[in-house]
């Protein structure tokens, strides 16, 4: 009971974390209709600064923390949605995640950029403090996290429910013109949704740096898996993203005392986040017929025939030229560009005309080698056999996620894509970890490697995906 | 409109400037260190031209040396390449009569940046220190192209595929998927002599050796009767964590099956993901389960978190033991009290102790790289690029990649002059012995044994083999 009461209180704490996060992108989304997906990238930019004024320049602590969240982040808020959101209003999911996903890119390589990588320990709040549980111990820093995320979330809601400006940032979102006969600037009001969610994701990434450490990558992709707290609120409720929170928290400490230690465990361990964004996106309701699959193809200009037969032979020409010209290296260069060229072709069929989007394409290339490596033939039919079976996968997931639409159903392709990373593809039946399959080679009888295009020799320009060395299962 | 974009403009410059923008160490120590003054062996290092030679990716020309021409210059008394003068001409890729052109492929960029940035500052810091002091190979200097393979087996394939044309061999490399660049370095016959190599593809490549010829299956039982005998209270209580990540996870149970082939006994094992966030309750499990010996594999980053989990929740086991990755001034600046008490087993000498080979590491580590620490994959780059010129030394003039892997094949107990302890390099087998050293208040000291490493017996774990 005594340990039950523990994991408890740890799986609160985690959850508070998530809370945090998880309330910054409901909040910028109910109120621009913006996904951010850069969000956790701002949360790191705003933690490393932090750890500049706090650490590095000997400022206070709560004044570094008052300096960032209250003061830069805003600002980073404002100029973000002043240069990149404003510009994308209305604009499609598919480019309103590009946009948030090229601003995690810019951020990253930014914090690069001005602190390259050295250690850079951050103290908690309030280290001293800390409240004994039973045989657990509730440290100063978890409390204040927990404080802050039921703070936020009130402070939230209330903002959201109980004031005009909050009542005006909805209205902007559901008909900004009809809004703005009302007296309210829409553009303002964006601009301050977007600011407070920049200040709640440097608040998120203060808090979790002690906890994580501070670096480039853990802190971005962290907000993943906040994504699915957030779909539990449907990105709308934070009430019920605050629970989505503590439960998702509450889950994983849980297996982490109770689930086995075995391999299959260990993996679903680490997919319960996707396992569960993918249970709350099947249990949302079906979203009504609509003719949205059009609205993607309706603007784009099918090229005739001929154009279509020009533009291939002199494509392929330009490849045969280059193939004779170029040396290995840089033929091995290009065949990979060609190789990538293929994958996102499938994003114009998908995106462009069918108005669908995917972010988790590459999760076919992975069930398309597999199947090879499993096949361990050179035959051009198992190329075939290979693209088979990853339409039938797709066909699959296509049944279930189709249910919805827009952005919960990019989501649901990224849980799905993490299910099948997570749960198929490290697994002992596809790639495993470590040489758990073997790939034939397409200029070689013996196996050898995963390559494309097939036919191209060793020497000449060939493309492995994660099969290495020896065609052994890599990443 | 005007107005309002230059007060954005000025309060961005302002927040750059004041909030963010700085030298780093690195950059600092570079312009406090004069340029090519500093003492007489510094001068040498340096060519007359005053290139440095090494310098990423186009490769520096080591002093008024013509590639086209053989140094005929005889080698100083005791250089590691010995007496050769010959002049074997363009024997191979990447060799001329006067140059020798090597090739460093280490995880530069990445999701960590500069991981193994330590094992090319490493392999330059040995060319320049070769080529400033030791004279040549046959009549040859040294060349070094270094590429990045950004922590990707894609891109150490690429990076590969052109170390293939425009080099030699590869030397001290260190990429975290090496598996990418095995199929490539296969197919060009290139000499592949790497620090270490970490995945079992490219372990089973046939061109690859590594001068840490760990290998997953094998296991040495120094480590396990090491652990033993520092700590028996606690043998029957240990318990195994590590990242579940590619090589952390197979490298955690061979070396567990190994431990408990040696008597000791494992009461929790667990892998904790990347993704986790809060280490608390596994540190719930280990007070639950009793553990008392807790080993850790995984990066130093995630040795520091768990600490720290371990440190808030009044958790503290006898012994916290984990891999040479936290052998490392980062490590203790990161994890601060929270780390005191890390025990590492390592098979390479201790920076803290007198090492000849580790003194002239550290010495033109620090000309190559000022501010740079000396690491336990540095000193295995090193080690590597001293076994290269030394075997390229015996193969003679007529210098050819097969006549090279011969020749590295029946390297078996390299020591590089008592920097690491004997590995079986062409034999690619695990190093038998072992030493372990342990943090107390920010220094490393040595646990056990007394002196030099203790040796026991392969053990063959079959995992990942």
């Amino acid at each position: 009971m005594t340990a039950l009461l523990a994991y408890t209180i740890f799986g609160l704490v985690t959850g508070g974390a998530y809370a945090v996060v998880a309330s910054g992108l409901v909040l910028t989304y109910s109120t621009s209709k913006v996904f951010n997906v850069g969000h956790g990238a701002i949360g790191m930019v705003m933690a490393f600064l932090y750890w500049e004024l706090a650490e590095n320049r000997g400022l206070p602590q709560w004044l570094a923390l008052l300096i960032v969240v209250g003061g830069c982040a805003p600002l980073f808020g404002l100029l973000i949605e002043r240069f990149v959101m404003r510009r994308l209003a209305g604009a499609p999911v598919g480019i309103t995640l590009v946009a948030g996903v090229g601003v995690l890119v810019g951020l990253i390589g930014a914090a690069q950029a001005i602190w390259p990588p050295q250690a850079r320990p951050v103290r908690p709040f309030l280290d001293q403090l800390g409240v004994h549980i039973g045989q657990s111990f509730v440290s100063g820093h978890d409390l204040v996290t927990l404080v802050c995320a039921v703070l936020v979330a009130g402070g939230l809601y209330l903002l959201l429910n109980r004031t005009r400006t909050g009542l005006a940032m909805r209205a902007c979102v559901d008909a900004p013109e009809l809004a703005a006969l009302y007296g309210t600037r829409p553009d303002r009001l964006s601009a301050l949704s977007w600011a407070i969610g920049s200040a709640l994701a440097a608040l998120g990434g203060i808090l979790l740096t002690p906890v994580v450490q501070l670096d480039y990558v853990t802190m971005t992709l962290l907000v993943i898996t906040a994504y699915t707290a957030a779909l539990v609120g449907r990105l709308r409720s934070l009430p019920w993203t605050f629970v989505g929170a503590l439960g998702l928290g509450l889950v994983q400490s849980y297996a982490v005392a109770y689930l086995p230690s075995s391999q299959f465990w260990i993996s679903f361990r680490a997919a319960i986040p996707a396992l569960l964004l993918f249970v709350v996106l099947l249990a949302m309701p079906q979203s009504p017929l609509r003719i949205g699959g059009v609205r993607g193809s309706r603007g784009v200009a099918v090229p005739t025939a001929r154009a279509t037969g020009v533009g291939a032979a002199l494509f392929l020409g330009v490849v045969v030229v280059l193939a004779l010209l170029v040396g290995s290296v840089v033929a091995g260069q290009l065949a990979l560009g060609l190789v990538f060229g293929i994958v996102l072709l499938s994003m114009v069929l998908l995106t462009g005309y069918g108005g669908v989007v995917s972010l988790g394409q590459f999760t076919f290339v992975g069930v398309g080698a597999v199947t090879v490596a499993r096949l361990g033939s050179s035959s051009p039919f198992a190329l075939l056999l290979g693209a088979l079976v990853a339409a039938a996968i797709g066909a699959l997931i296509a049944l279930t996620v189709l249910r919805v639409s827009g952005l919960y159903l990019a989501l649901a392709t990224l849980g799905f894509a993490q299910l099948m990373d997570k749960l198929v593809l490290q697994s002992p039946i596809a790639f495993g970890v470590r040489a758990a399959c073997r790939c034939p080679s397409w200029s070689s009888p013996r196996p050898r490697s995963c390559c494309w295009p097939p036919g191209c020799s060793r020497s000449s320009g060939w493309v492995c995906w994660r099969c290495g060395a020896d065609g052994s299962g890599a990443r | 409109m005007h107005r309002r974009a230059a007060l954005i403009a000025l309060v961005v410059c302002a927040l750059i400037a004041g909030c963010g923008s700085r030298l780093t160490d690195e950059q600092r120590a570079a312009l406090v260190v004069p340029q090519g003054g500093g003492g007489t062996q510094e001068g040498t290092a340096q060519g007359e031209d005053g290139a440095v030679p090494g310098t990423d990716g186009t490769a520096g020309q080591p002093g008024a040396n013509n590639p086209q021409q053989p140094n005929k210059q005889p080698n100083p008394p005791g250089s590691i390449a010995g007496a050769c003068q010959g002049t074997g001409g363009a024997t191979d890729k990447g060799v001329t009569s006067g140059e020798i052109t090597i090739a460093n492929i280490s995880d530069i960029s990445g999701p960590v940046p500069g991981l193994f940035q330590s094992a090319q500052q490493a392999t330059k810091a040995f060319v320049e220190y070769f080529n400033a002091t030791q004279g040549s190979v046959c009549g040859r200097k040294l060349k070094l192209v270094s590429f990045d393979s950004r922590t990707d087996s894609g891109g150490d394939q690429q990076a590969t595929s052109q170390a293939c044309e425009q080099a030699f061999a590869m030397v001290g490399s260190m990429s975290a998927f090496d598996q990418g660049g095995g199929p490539a370095a296969t197919a060009c016959g290139i000499p592949d002599l790497r620090a270490s190599t970490v995945t079992a593809q490219r372990q089973r490549t046939p061109v690859s050796f590594g001068a840490a010829s760990n290998v997953v299956n094998l296991v040495s039982s120094a480590g396990p009767d090491l652990v033993k005998s520092s700590f028996p209270g606690a043998i029957n209580h240990a318990a195994y964590l590590y990242l579940n990540a590619d090589a952390s996870a197979q490298n955690a149970r061979s070396m567990q099956k190994a431990a408990e082939a040696r008597g000791i006994k494992f009461v929790y094992s667990q892998a904790i993901d990347i993704t986790d966030v809060n280490y608390a309750p596994y540190v719930a499990k280990l007070k639950e389960t009793g553990a008392k010996i807790v080993y850790w594999i995984g990066s130093a980053q995630y040795a520091v978190r768990l600490q720290q989990a371990m440190r808030q929740q009044g958790y503290t086991p006898e012994a916290f033991i984990t891999d040479p990755t936290a052998y490392d001034p980062q490590y203790i600046r990161q994890g601060g009290a929270a780390v005191d008490g890390t025990v590492v087993y390592t098979n390479g000498a201790l920076f803290e102790e007198n090492n000849a080979q580790v003194a002239l590491y550290k010495q033109w580590l620090g000309r190559v790289a000022p501010g740079a620490a000396p690491s336990y994959f540095g000193m295995f780059a090193w080690a590597a690029a001293r076994l290269f010129v030394t075997t390229a030394a015996k193969v003679g003039p007529q210098l050819t990649r097969k006549a090279m892997l011969d020749a590295v094949r029946g390297v078996h107990d390299f020591t590089a002059e008592g920097m690491v302890a004997p590995q079986d390099v062409g034999g690619k087998r695990t190093s038998a012995c072992m030493t372990l050293v342990r943090l107390k208040g920010s220094t490393w000291g040595r646990l056990a044994p007394a002196s030099g490493y203790s040796c026991g017996t392969l053990i063959d774990t079959g995992v990942g083999g």
